[in-house]
């Protein structure tokens, strides 16, 4: 459903994306790995054209992403951006209902959908009346979540939406994040910098090193046979990190 | 008129004016004023005879510089405006060889314009002396001068060199003396009666000669032209009005005149020095009278101040947001709005106000002063909108559009108030430069608390420049306060951190 055919995207001389090609099973949760600057939020920019490519082709639901049809495409996308993103000036209700009301959905349907996606990401319904600026990191994540569902979208996009929370809170989320994907059964793409997050949720990982591919597969693939040293080193600096 | 560089400017710049606007009132007759004491002196004496005869009057009081008047006269914004034989020669008819008041009203005649008798007097430039000294000297007329190459003489630049200056009068009276310096018009005086100079060029009517005891030297070779105070108005006035206006021919000479201008001077009041010429001497009643005429007019200037300062800024909000919209887009359309409102605001604006006056249709009104502020009042709206939308963070900006909303919707929705709080500031920055900006309304007639200033500035009077520019500032203090109220309404609550701490966060947990 997802795919993306020798994708180049360059900011003047430097080049952010080469010759990237990829296609991203349907129903699956994907984690898109790699060091700072490789282009993992860049991939997920050209899934909304937010950036286009240089070259290349990027198509979702078997079509070219282009200007004609990026509201509509955006429309079936959920994107968590890679710091919430969340409107400051609007309660969590309002931000969460937008695009629901902007598209005219009763208030009724959009009541019902709301307390299901609270029950669904334990966001506490109380406060739904407080502004982003009131709430912990953690609710806030939750927020950017419910309000990239609202919609149902077929895609959900998230760039490391878990990388500003402290430890405890992280690992508790990471459980109810994975339990909700298995919920949803969409297809999932998760932006991480985080070995061990990447393999509790990936059912596939993307490797990503400046710019190009590496290697996709399981994170036992990558283990087991890595596709050039770049694999390795990274796995063995990740699993250093982690006892530090 | 020649001592006065603002009204020289708004003069320069008038020539290129073209017809303004004709409207005239069916029954009120204006009256206009050139922005200096005697004028206003003037202006007050025929408004007064006027009003005296049961004639309905306004007077626009230091409305400019000559072609400013001589083109409000001549489109019928004014009735009448009194106005210098000289002056019209040189500059309305731009003719050296005319000469006789007879000749310039047969030259204004066909232009439906009439001058009157003659006042009596003539203010012309002049040289002046400490009375006793000339009088210990022998000194009655500039060539009494010949025999006293030893005095010092001071002068101010701009007689220093004129055509008809010092170096041709040294000609015409073969005079030789040494010691000439160029001083200050004011300073030149009290450097006169402490007897620093001995003598100097002046005009002939000013209030420093009663003040200081000086003694005028008779032109007794008439070097210096004429120039006859008269009045000029439109031929189409009734003809009770022309014939009152005549009825001063003769009435007004040279020691009257320099008295009146003393008294406004010394009173700070012209209405008061005007009173003077129809022989109420100063009574305590009229005196007091005279002085309510100033305090009376500060609500009502406020008023016109606070109109002038509302119409220019809801027309540069309405304006400037969106063209700060456009120059938050990069790319040359958006650095070329940013460019042009920067480029307005680096206009003096004296100078802007002069350009608008020379602009057809728009001329001397309240109009022109408010598309002067207008345009003043644009840069920090523009500015400002376009910073606020461009700050605003990535993030913020990309979960817009990625969610799907249009751009319209964007904008109004999420960019919009989300840089509220930059926008308002801008706002207020403009509004308190605009309160400040619109005293020179008063420069091209458009009232409002500038006229006090300027009436002040001319008199040297400090009581009358506060009688402005303290109500000018409690505007600027006002307004600051207003933008608190406004910050609390119209930034979206989510936003104003402060209001919302900790306290409402413990609160609601
Ligand atoms: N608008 C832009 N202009 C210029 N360079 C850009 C732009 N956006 C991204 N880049 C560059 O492209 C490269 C890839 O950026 P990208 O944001 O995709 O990295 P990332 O893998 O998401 O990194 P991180 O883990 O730090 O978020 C980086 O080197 C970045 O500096
Ligand atoms: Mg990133």
């Amino acid at each position: 459903m997802v795919t993306f055919e020798k994708v180049t995207v360059s900011f003047g001389e430097h080049v952010a994306l080469n010759e990237v090609t990829l296609s991203l099973p349907q129903g699956r949760t994907i984690a898109l790995i790699g060091p700072s600057g490789c282009g993992k939020s860049t991939l997920l920019r050209l899934l909304l054209f937010l950036i286009s490519p240089t070259r290349g082709r990027v198509r979702v639901a078997d079509r070219d992403v282009n200007q004609g049809n990026a509201i509509e495409i955006r429309r079936r996308i959920g994107y968590v951006v890679q710091d919430g993103g969340l409107f400051p000036h609007m309660t969590v209700r309002d931000n969460v209902l937008l695009m629901a009301r902007y598209l005219g959905y009763s208030e009724e349907t959009n009541q019902a959908r709301l307390a299901w996606l609270c029950e669904l990401t334990k966001f506490p319904e109380g406060a739904l009346a407080r502004y982003p600026v009131q709430l912990s990191g953690g609710q806030r994540q939750r927020v950017s979540l419910m309000r990239a569902l609202i919609l149902d979208p077929e895609l959900l996009l998230l760039d490391e939406p878990l990388a500003a929370l402290d430890p405890i809170v992280r690992a508790n989320l990471q459980q109810e994040l994975r339990a909700i994907f298995q919920r949803l059964q969409r297809t999932v793409v998760l932006v991480t910098h985080d070995m061990a997050e990447a393999a509790y949720f990936g059912d596939r990982i993307v490797l990503l090193e400046s710019g190009r591919v590496v290697q996709v597969g399981t994170f036992q693939a990558l283990w087991e046979s890595p596709a050039e040293p770049f694999v390795s080193d990274f796995l063995a600096a990740q699993r250093t990190l982690s006892f530090l | 008129m020649r001592r006065y560089p603002v009204s020289l400017l708004l003069a320069g710049m008038g020539l290129l004016m073209g017809a303004a606007d004709g409207r005239s009132a069916a029954r009120e007759v204006h009256i206009g004023s050139k922005k200096f004491t005697e004028s206003y002196v003037l202006g007050e004496i025929a408004r007064i005879l006027l009003e005296r005869q049961t004639v309905d009057v306004v007077h626009h009081q230091g409305m400019g510089g000559t072609i400013v008047l001589w083109r409000a006269l001549k489109n019928g914004q004014i009735a009448l405006y009194p106005e210098y034989t000289g002056t019209i020669r040189e500059q309305i008819l731009k003719e050296s060889s005319i000469s006789g008041i007879e000749a310039i009203r047969q030259a204004l005649v066909s232009q439906g314009i009439g001058v009157s008798e003659a006042l009596g007097f003539n203010n012309t430039y002049a040289l002046v002396m400490r009375r006793e000294h000339a009088r210990r000297l022998d000194i009655e007329a500039i060539s009494d001068l010949r025999e006293h190459p030893e005095l010092t003489v001071g002068l101010t630049h701009e007689f220093m060199n004129r055509n008809d200056g010092w170096h041709p009068l040294t000609n015409r009276y073969n005079l030789t003396m040494t010691d000439v310096r160029t001083v200050d018009h004011a300073l030149g005086y009290t450097a006169l009666r402490d007897g620093t100079i001995d003598v100097k060029d002046a005009y002939s009517t000013d209030a420093k000669i009663a003040d200081y005891n000086l003694t005028v030297l008779e032109d007794d070779r008439n070097f210096f032209p004429a120039y006859q105070a008269v009045f000029l108005y439109r031929t189409n006035l009734a003809s009770r009005v022309k014939r009152a206006i005549n009825g001063l021919g003769g009435r007004i000479d040279s020691t009257m005149m320099t008295r009146l201008n003393a008294k406004a001077e010394r009173t700070d009041d012209y209405t008061e020095a005007a009173m003077a010429f129809f022989g109420r001497e100063s009574s305590h009643a009229s005196y007091a009278e005279g002085r309510l005429d100033w305090v009376r007019p500060i609500p009502s200037r406020t008023l016109e101040h606070l109109y002038l300062v509302g119409i220019s800024m809801a027309a540069a909000v309405v304006v400037g947001i969106p063209l700060g919209i456009i120059a938050s887009y990069p790319g040359w359309l958006g650095n070329g709005v940013l460019g042009a409102a920067g480029v307005v605001q680096t206009i003096p604006s004296l100078a802007l106000l002069a350009i608008l006056v020379s602009i057809p249709f728009l001329g001397i009104s309240p109009l022109t002063a408010i598309l002067a502020l207008f345009l003043y009042s644009l840069l920090p709206i523009v500015r400002n909108t376009a910073s606020g939308l461009q700050s605003l963070p990535r993030s913020i900006r990309e979960s817009a559009i990625a969610l799907g909303l249009d751009w319209r919707t964007r904008l109004l929705k999420v960019e919009l108030p989300m840089a509220s709080a930059t926008i308002l500031a801008g706002v207020k920055t403009s509004a308190v430069i605009n309160v400040g900006t619109a005293t020179l309304a008063a420069l091209i007639g458009a009232g409002g608390l500038g006229q006090p200033i300027i009436s002040g500035l001319n008199l040297n009077a400090p009581g009358t420049i506060l009688q402005g520019a303290v109500p000018a500032a409690l505007l600027a203090i006002l307004i600051q306060g207003l933008f608190v109220i406004l910050d609390r309404l119209l930034i979206p609550k989510g936003l104003q951190v402060e209001r919302m701490g900790l306290n409402s966060f413990l609160e609601n947990k």
